[in-house]
């Protein structure tokens, strides 16, 4: 396991990679409006309890490949591919980040106690941001529809 | 194996879950496997059951023996065998890890059983999550 002075640096730098974050959940958000609307919030609510639940990644994979598997074609998780599209920012850009990030705090503090613990403890972490994000994207987009469609009626 | 035991044998699992992921996505992929009956089938097996040697001869290998299975899917019955026999060796280092063995031989077998078949099921529930994934993305369903 990392020093303490380490996991406090890992922890920083997670926290300011989530900025990036922000504009890559608005598009996924939007789409995820489209997806499922009001009437299907609870998708949204269930994977951002399992992400803020779950211990290691792979449950929050597993839990969007199931999802994704389980929709009807163009629906759900597989409108716009919302659910493969999840799957490889989650799978793919955050798991190399989460590597990326591990290997810069190992050199600058030359700390050669990291394991592979960590670098999911920090890929679990930065999952979490993402997914923070892109629920926030998603029911604020929601109230925006609401509002427009309001609008537009009268 | 008491509480504290299989909490800290779960945290070691948890060390491996993305290899186990990466390898039980791999296992979907080279094959065109089951059906979503057939695959919720495997995972209820694995979860219920408590003895690994029971998964492994008693249902996967009695699966790829089946006079009636297809050749295809044969083929990934005795792969899902390989692969979940593969598991033993995983076992064995978490167990070793952990340390405090029995000193019985047959306490420390068992215990080591009781590990293969926690990731079995671990293996199992990335396998089926990828199955059910993939059926629907290339339309097999």
């Amino acid at each position: 396991m990392a020093s303490h002075l380490a996991q406090v640096a890992l922890l920083k730098k997670v926290s300011l990679h989530s900025d990036d974050y922000y504009e890559d959940a608005k598009p996924l958000g939007e789409i995820a409006r489209d997806a499922f609307g009001r009437q299907n919030k609870a998708q949204m609510s269930n994977l951002e309890n399992i992400a803020n639940s779950a211990t290691r990644v792979a449950d929050i994979l597993d839990f969007i490949k199931r999802q994704t598997g389980r929709s009807k074609p163009g629906s759900r998780w597989l409108k716009q591919n919302f659910g493969r599209q999840l799957l490889e920012y989650l799978d793919g850009r955050l798991r190399k980040q989460a590597a990326e990030l591990v290997s810069e705090v190992a050199a600058a503090l030359k700390d050669s106690q990291f394991q592979t613990g960590d670098k999911q403890h920090v890929h679990i972490l930065l999952c979490r941001e993402f997914i923070r994000h892109l629920m926030a994207h998603y029911l604020y987009s929601l109230n925006l529809a609401d509002r427009n469609s309001e609008e537009a009626n009268g | 194996m008491d509480k504290d035991r299989f909490r800290i044998v779960l945290r070691e699992i948890d060390q491996h879950s993305d290899a186990l992921l990466i390898a039980a996505s791999a296992l979907a992929e080279r094959h065109r496997p089951l059906s979503f009956s057939q695959a919720n089938g495997l995972m209820t097996v694995v979860n219920c059951e408590n003895n690994i040697n029971t998964v492994l001869i008693n249902y996967i290998q009695r699966q790829a023996s089946k006079s009636t299975t297809r050749a295809e899917e044969k083929a990934f019955w005795s792969d899902l065998k390989k692969e979940v026999d593969g598991l033993r060796k995983q076992a064995d280092v978490i167990q070793q890890n952990l340390g405090g063995m029995a000193p019985d031989k047959k306490v420390q077998q068992e215990q080591r059983n009781q590990i293969h078949l926690l990731l079995a099921r671990d293996y199992v529930q990335h396998l089926v999550a990828h199955i059910i994934y993939r059926s629907k993305m290339t339309g097999e369903e």
